[in-house]
């Protein structure tokens, strides 16, 4: 039998920018509508990969990899391969593995989306150590908060059955960059069922969702904090979220917001993350009568 | 009664809404039997915000903010937690006191000006 052959051109720089996001959605819609096929992903013009966007990439190896297809890597340069074998992508698909040297990246890993603790332990043992530098014990715990309020709205809102996590640690400027991804329902369709509005567009869907109190959760629930405590987190943090949804994407930079609607549709959420780790404002609110050890009353 | 969060969920990480639904379920039937009931956050390593609108803000549906004061307490609470849970309950006050769970239009218009 002949096998059709397709080649998928990855770009020159692939970076956290919506240019990018839209060529992945672009080919996981591509890769999802072949059978029978041999997929080539041509790295010969590409000189950078982001170590978080591995998870990306994931998803879409994992769908093309579907329908009898069959996949291969064309010319990846010896940098972008170094990524892939010392964060566990390559390992993951038998392609081979380094020793991560400066102990830096936050690995590639699938999670299963039931209810067990192998994230949080993940953030606690793989990620969290990962990072070199001296980091008060409240950003550390506002930060291990935000990326479980990650996890757990995608295993809630999206339904789905997997969750592809990578992640990256910069230790020259004191960055990590933290990619969660579901293949459930998108925020579209929930805000859009919710909401009861079939007019509502995918960025609008995503910006609705980011604010205080909005929530899609049943009645009889409370809900719709998770994300904007992300949100108030990252805009004092000088860090930066992206979300990618259905055909929706939107952004936010410190308090500069942005939002568009691409080409393609993404079958699921992306949520990325940029912090800066070199963190010491204060984000709890201090009460001066609290004791750790006195009984709390009376505060409902 | 005392509730060890770590014990009824059989972990360190109170992260999950399903794990906040055990212990709003445990809670529930106490407060039902005008039994006072300690909540013991005591060994807990982790708490999101997903957990505790669970297992704390859906108990404003049931529940008067006067018989929560009365029948539940919290004892072992980190400050970080607390800040958490705070804002749960705000949120849930909001939720369950206006009926907005059921008028999910509540939020389409931000707002209404113009008028003289």
């Amino acid at each position: 039998m002949n096998q059709n052959k397709i080649t998928i051109h990855v770009p020159d720089e692939v970076e956290n920018n919506l240019s990018n996001f839209a060529f992945f959605t672009e080919a996981i819609n591509t890769v999802s509508n072949l059978k029978n096929s041999k997929i080539y992903f041509d790295f010969s013009n590409t000189s950078w990969f982001e170590a978080n966007l591995t998870a990306v990439f994931g998803v879409i190896i994992n769908v093309g990899s579907k329908n009898n297809n069959k996949l291969a890597l064309y010319k990846v340069n010896k940098k972008i391969k170094t990524i892939f074998r010392k964060n566990n992508f390559y390992t993951t698909y038998g392609l081979g593995e380094d020793i991560d040297t400066y102990n830096s990246t936050i690995k590639y890993t699938i999670f299963n989306s039931e209810n067990k603790p192998e994230f949080s332990k993940y953030i606690k043992n793989e990620l969290i150590p990962k990072i070199k530098v001296s980091m008060s014990d409240e950003f550390k715990k506002i930060f291990r908060i935000a990326l479980e309020e990650l996890f757990q709205n995608a295993r809630t809102h999206g339904k789905c059955e997997s969750i592809y996590t990578c992640g990256q640690y910069f230790h020259s400027n004191k960055k990590v960059k933290f990619t969660v991804i579901d293949l459930g329902r998108t925020i579209l369709d929930n805000v859009r069922t919710f909401l009861n509005n079939e007019y509502i567009s995918a960025d609008q869907a995503i910006d609705w969702a980011t604010i205080e109190g909005h929530s899609t959760r049943a009645s009889g629930e409370t809900g719709g904090i998770g994300i904007s405590f992300i949100r108030d987190f990252l805009s004092k943090n000088q860090g930066r979220i992206q979300i990618i949804s259905s055909d929706g994407y939107w952004e936010e930079y410190g308090c500069v917001k942005y939002q568009s609607n691409m080409e393609h549709m993404f079958p699921g959420t992306i949520v990325n993350i940029e912090v800066n780790v070199n963190d010491w404002n204060t984000y709890i609110t201090k009460n001066e009568a609290y004791k750790s050890d006195q009984m709390i009353e009376n505060i409902f | 009664m005392r509730i060890k969060i770590i014990e009824n969920i059989n972990s360190e990480f109170a992260v999950s809404p399903e794990d906040g639904d055990k212990i709003h379920n445990i809670i529930s039937e106490h407060i039902a039997m005008n039994e006072v009931v300690i909540i013991d956050f005591q060994d807990i390593d982790i708490v999101t915000t997903a957990f505790l609108n669970n297992a704390i803000g859906k108990l404003y549906n049931e529940f008067k903010p006067e018989q929560l004061n009365t029948y539940v307490k919290l004892e072992n609470i980190t400050e970080s937690d607390l800040f958490l849970l705070k804002k749960v309950i705000d949120r849930a006050k909001i939720t369950f006191s206006s009926g907005q769970e059921n008028n999910p239009l509540g939020k389409v218009i931000e707002e209404e000006f113009g008028n003289e």
